[in-house]
């Protein structure tokens, strides 16, 4: 990490100190509020995108907040939070590209108060609440310098009513492998075809070492969860994700899976716009894409022959129990 | 070819890198603008408002500018000499604020960074972390309009302090003052032609098409889809379409719906699956 932003609130909390212990040539740039540098204009992201600083803040507000419809795993009270802001890879399907001017990382430091809403949230219902992870950013992959999974862990483990997903393309495990598994969280990985995984998601772990990561969490008796979302149109789709869905099936014990989701490229007009002006070169971009319902995406019929081919897949070794879409 | 430009306020600070980077004087528009087939560099004159509205007409008339490098002297607590970057360019008079994205510090050997303060008059009320000078944020706002944050830097040397305050200091001093921040200007030109690359190739398309729509009559909403049914054409075919394919179109929609059939019909595949 080449240049830190701190907030001067944050200066001296201990996370703070501890992380900029870490990268000791590192710049520290003092500021005011992380949103003075984050959400300033004339930010180019893919140009960020080559070196990302990282701003270190604390998140003030609303921390916990409900999840789009359709958005779950089988919940009725669902939420998201947003320890970080960012994304350590580069996916070219991304929405958060999208959604932020920057590409810079925020780590926001007061996890506590993270925790302590997740805690009021779910105690405010009888029923059980989930609370999902890497929805602005991935759970795990920045974890070796936030050690928020460790934090988060030992909260969740004295909040049974309350539910965590942390979904991931990372295979920073360790601090879930050096515990014992906890009945009230799921790992979640997003998985994709290998050569989709070398075109499109820049940076990730290769399919084949989140399997690896995704076995060894299984056979440790950690929930684990495949996110196959977004599926991308490809001329040879169907081949494709049959023998991916084939690769997947032959790494994990599927029956003791906890939850499966799927869903298409999709992203809000806006967004898209702003993807293609950063990435005109994309291929995923090159491919039919139309509006629908202000969603920028596959054309009905193509995203039905895409998900009925993956559902087909699927039914032959998940049950209806396990498997979730994403609209 | 995109060009980069360095923005200096006094010719003792241009010499030295008209000097250094061979540039020859440029007679168009009543600037002090000087150039070489890479490098371009505006003399803007002293003070916010000369800078802002020099920087403002040189980036609107030349669109090929991908990157500006503000270098010049300022006044601050640390010895002078000292070549700093700034990391937050704040204007005292209006409160505007603007954070270039820095380069990484491979680039720039990890010099220091600051806040550059932008005054209407000098000041020697020389505060930590920050210096003066009079450019730097009239320089930023206007090339705000046309440039990203990680696009402009600004190179700063120390030419006075509380120890030689600005009573002692000589016009003189300034040509071997700026000389001591040559290594870094040079090293940002170098990493912002790296970059340029990339803003070279699409360039080149938006060129293809404003030939391809000066053969047919297109109207602005014909222009977008145009440029992006290349741009999809280009990432699918490897390359653009031949140029007298499709020169001979009589309307835009017959040419739009002929990218439309040529693309559909491109293999969009991933990988091997055998």
């Amino acid at each position: 990490m080449d240049t830190i932003y701190i907030e001067h609130e944050v200066a001296e909390h201990p996370r703070t100190l501890r992380i900029c212990a870490r990268y000791p040539k590192a710049r520290l740039i003092p500021i005011a509020r992380y949103s003075d540098v984050f959400n300033a204009r004339v930010q180019n992201f893919r140009e960020q995108k080559q070196n990302p600083s990282l701003i270190l803040a604390k998140k003030p507000g609303k921390l916990i907040h409900p999840t789009p419809p359709g958005y779950h795993i089988g919940g009725t009270n669902n939420y998201y939070f947003s320890h970080m802001l960012n994304c350590v890879y580069d996916c070219r399907y991304c929405f958060l590209q999208g959604m932020y001017q920057s590409a810079n990382y925020v780590v926001f430091v007061n996890t506590e108060d993270f925790l302590e809403e997740i805690k009021r949230t779910a105690n405010a219902h009888e029923t059980p609440s989930w609370f999902f992870s890497g929805y602005d950013c991935d759970s795990l992959a920045l974890d070796p310098i936030t050690h928020f999974v460790n934090d988060c862990l030992d909260y969740f483990e004295s909040v049974p009513n309350a539910f965590l997903e942390l979904r991931t393309k990372s295979t920073q495990i360790r601090p879930l492998l050096n515990r014992d598994a906890l009945n009230n969280v799921v790992v979640a990985y997003s998985l994709s075809p290998a050569s989709i995984v070398q075109e499109e998601e820049h940076g990730t772990p290769s399919l084949e070492k989140r399997l690896d990561a995704l076995k060894t969490l299984q056979d440790k008796g950690w929930k684990i969860g495949l996110r196959f979302d977004p599926l991308l149109y490809a001329d040879n789709f169907s081949e494709l994700y049959s023998q991916f869905f084939d690769q997947v099936f032959d790494a994990l014990d599927m029956t003791q899976v906890h939850s499966v989701s799927l869903g298409v490229f999709r992203l809000p007009k806006g967004f898209h716009k702003k993807l293609v002006r950063l990435y005109p070169d994309a291929k995923l971009l090159a491919a039919p894409l139309s509006l629908r319902d202000g969603m920028m995406t596959y054309p009905m019929d193509e995203e039905t022959t895409m998900r009925e081919l993956c559902m087909e897949k699927l039914s032959s070794v998940i049950s209806p129990e396990q498997f979730f879409p994403c609209s | 070819m995109s060009s980069i430009c360095i923005i200096t306020a006094l010719p003792a600070e241009s010499r030295v890198f008209i000097d250094a980077l061979k540039l020859k004087p440029i007679l168009d528009h009543g600037w002090r603008l000087y150039g070489n087939s890479e490098h371009l560099l505006l003399q803007t004159g002293l003070g916010k408002l000369k800078a802002c509205a020099a920087t403002s007409a040189l980036l609107h008339h030349r669109g090929d500018i991908s990157a500006i490098v503000n270098a010049g002297i300022a006044g601050g607590l640390a010895p002078v000499g000292t070549t700093l970057l700034g990391h937050q360019i704040v204007d005292q008079g209006s409160g505007y604020n603007g954070y270039p994205h820095l380069p990484p510090q491979r680039v720039v050997q990890a010099i220091p960074t600051t806040i550059v303060e932008t005054l209407e008059k000098p000041s020697s009320d020389y505060r930590a972390g920050v210096v003066f000078d009079m450019e730097a944020s009239g320089i930023m706002s206007a090339a705000a309009t046309y440039l990203s944050s990680g696009s402009m830097q600004f190179v700063k040397v120390i030419s006075d302090n509380s120890e030689t305050p600005l009573e002692q200091f000589k016009p003189s001093t300034v040509t071997p003052l700026v000389e001591l921040a040559l290594p870094t200007v040079l090293q940002l030109l170098e990493w912002f032609a790296q970059d340029s690359h990339a803003v070279q190739h699409q360039h080149d398309i938006k060129t293809y098409a404003e030939q391809v729509a000066s053969c047919v009559h297109h109207t602005v909403n014909d222009s977008h889809q145009l440029l992006r049914l290349l741009q999809q054409y280009r990432t699918l075919a490897g390359e653009l379409p031949e140029y007298s394919s499709l020169s001979h179109f009589e309307n835009a929609t017959a040419l739009k719906q002929h990218l439309h059939r040529a693309i559909a019909s491109m293999p969009l595949d991933y990988g091997k699956t055998s």
